[in-house]
């Protein structure tokens, strides 16, 4: 680590970015699909319909919850938005007397999934669906989950060490910010790409990996809690204000029209939309409404909650505007979770982020190509090469075929099948570990070709896998004009295309002349 | 309509950009540039980027705008940088037809906006 500032950046660089690489790549890979979380629910949830508008699926919910727990002590509703197709409900029932308060998570026999636009129940397959590439990408699996998030946080902040002294060691970032030499040596075609997709989406990068750990902040950093607030409970109630738990007053009254709630609380907002609905003693006089603005709506990642009187549906109160501090957080968070976006800035987030697994994916590789030419033998690398070039090959093609494989597991399993949404996790996770045992017992460059075909297949055979399997496919979805649907498909096969790219550019490179000539010239004399 | 006139325009923009650097100058447009030929070409890239900017906030507002501007510009810079790869000629190509219909394009949507309010 001696040298000039540069040089001892360029030391930092390229250990933080080789050691913490391979869970960033995972972490980058997963965290860019939860951009398309709620159409990856959709599509591993076959038996799940077409969004609708929420004051229909709220109309569907409050029928089905008056017949079914007409006298919980609450209920709660998650509206669907215009791409998702259900409504999730659960409820907490009134607690007999002597007991005490239930907790405020429901039991799953307290829990309903409604489709969007009749309102009656459904029962998807048993699946985690989106949710599971957006936990894992900063909580990890097979961890306790703040065990998990503590090691995504270690990564991202080395993911922040790696890029600022990435900018100070590219010496030449707006004289070669238009460079990129395919053709050229394999060093220098690498280091450029490298260099590409980290530069021209330097950014992207810089804001996915600060508002990222800024997320987790209050986990990472909590002395800022702690030396203002004595419990913290305080500070979460200054930062959640529920409101009151009102005792029922045992005079019965119908519950105040929630459709016409929901429409008044879209003006008050100025035409935002309603997203978590919350009711307290339904079909008493003390009923009360709470309805939580969509995340969404604005920059800011929470809107804000209103509450009504549950039986005159009038305005009671309104969660006060954030502070300052509180806002920036807010907006940090908003801009990392990217719910605002409409389907255009959506797409450039996903290909933005894409570029960011290419960064990861590029700067991984680049340190075996880097070294493989300065091996005394680069017939037979040092344990630590190989080592690094098979945890490459096994997870920069692992983690797509898991990803892939955990949606044909989504098709496969038995429906009725025990702990179902688990083995589809299991499936993910046995993928990768497969693929980097088959990089650690085949020759190098076959590996490459072989692992990157095969995750090309699993990706790109998906839409005829779900074909033959469920109802979803991409010609009924293209009659129906299930637009999100049809873009799902032919995502894939995109996706799968650009992966059978790779895998024939590794094939090419091998017959690429330069390093056998070397190697002959080395092993002759021996 | 209006944001890809702002994709274009971006392009075109960075385009601009890439042909005042001495070292794209004879891949693109085939011989080096007199230096106020690169003045002009690193002002035209601003004006770009610029005009880039303000299609986004005439699309979006302020708040969305600016981040779909810093989106697209990087997807811009980083399909311009691939063509030039591959199709130096290409792209300057791309570029100058891009340069061409970007205004025409805000053009249309000023008048379909018009028409509409």
């Amino acid at each position: 680590m001696k040298g000039s500032f540069r040089q001892s950046m360029a030391w930092l660089h390229t250990w933080s970015g080789l050691v913490f690489g391979w869970v960033l790549f995972a972490m980058f890979m997963t965290g860019t699909a939860s951009y398309f979380r709620p159409e990856i629910t959709r599509w591993m949830e076959p038996e799940t319909g077409r969004p609708a508008s929420y004051a229909q699926a709220a109309q569907g919910a409050v029928a089905y919850l008056n017949q079914t727990a007409p006298d919980a002590q609450s209920w709660s509703i998650t509206l669907p938005d215009e791409r998702q197709a259900t409504a999730r409900l659960f409820w907490r029932p009134a607690p007999s007397p002597g007991e005490e308060a239930p907790r405020r998570r429901g039991r799953s026999e307290n829990r309903a999934v409604l489709d969007a636009s009749t309102g009656q129940p459904v029962s998807p397959r048993d699946t985690r669906g989106g949710e599971f590439f957006y936990r894992v990408h900063f909580q990890m699996h097979y961890l306790p989950v703040l065990q998990g998030r503590w090691v995504a946080g270690l990564c991202a902040m080395f993911m922040l060490v790696a890029i600022t002294s990435g900018v100070v060691t590219h010496k030449r970032i707006f004289k070669d910010f238009f460079t990129f030499r395919p053709r050229k040596a394999a060093q220098r075609s690498w280091l450029d790409a490298h260099n590409l997709t980290a530069v021209l989406a330097l950014p992207f990068h810089l804001m996915i990996t600060y508002t990222g750990l800024v997320t987790l902040m209050g986990l990472y950093m909590p002395w800022g809690v702690t030396a203002n607030y004595k419990a913290p409970e305080t500070y979460f109630e200054a930062m959640f204000p529920r409101a009151e738990e009102v005792e029922r007053s045992g005079v019965s009254a119908p519950l105040a029209n929630l459709p016409g709630v929901l429409e008044t609380a879209s003006e008050h907002w100025g035409g935002g939309r309603p997203w978590i609905v919350n009711v307290s003693n339904p079909g008493d006089a003390s009923a009360v409404i709470e309805v939580t603005r969509h995340s969404g709506d604005q920059l800011a990642y929470a809107g804000g909650t209103l509450a009504f009187n549950g039986v005159t549906g009038q305005l009671i109160s309104a969660t006060p505007e954030p502070g300052p501090a509180v806002l920036t957080h807010r907006v940090m968070y908003g801009l990392h979770m990217g719910r605002f976006a409409d389907p255009i800035l959506r797409w450039v987030y996903f290909l933005c982020s894409l570029a960011g697994c290419a960064m990861v994916a590029t700067g991984l590789v680049l340190w075996t190509v880097k070294r493989r030419s300065q091996l005394p033998d680069p017939e037979r690398p040092h344990f630590g090469f190989r080592l690094v070039e098979r945890l490459n090959i096994g997870t920069i093609a692992g983690v797509p075929a898991g990803m892939a494989a955990m949606l044909w597991a989504n098709r496969l399993l038995p429906v009725g099948m025990a702990g179902r949404a688990e083995w589809e996790v299991h499936s993910f996770f046995i993928a990768w570990a497969g693929t980097i045992a088959w990089a650690c017992a085949r020759p190098a460059r076959r590996a490459w070709v072989e692992t990157l075909s095969a995750a090309a297949f699993l990706v790109a055979a998906l839409p005829l896998v779900s074909a033959a399997t469920t109802s979803r496919n991409l010609l009924g979805a293209l009659l129906s004009g299930d637009w999100a649907m049809v873009a799902f498909d032919l995502t894939l096969l995109a996706l799968g295309a650009a992966l059978a790219f790779c895998a024939l550019k590794a094939g090419a490179y091998r017959a690429a002349p330069k390093p056998r000539r070397r190697s002959r010239t080395v092993a002759a004399p021996a | 309509m209006i944001l890809t006139a702002a994709f274009l325009l971006a392009f075109a923009g960075f385009a601009a950009f890439c042909v005042s650097m001495t070292k794209h100058q004879v891949e693109t447009v085939g011989r080096r540039l007199a230096p106020r030929e690169q003045t002009l070409a690193k002002a035209a890239g601003a004006a770009g980027l610029g005009a880039a900017f303000a299609c986004a906030v005439l699309a979006e507002g302020w708040r969305f705008g600016s981040v779909l501007w810093s989106g697209l510009i990087m997807l811009a810079a980083l399909a311009l940088t691939l063509l030039l790869a591959y199709r130096p000629r290409t792209a300057a190509r791309f570029a100058a037809v891009s340069a061409y219909f970007a205004p025409l394009l805000v053009a249309a949507w000023a008048l379909v906006t018009f028409i509409e309010a």
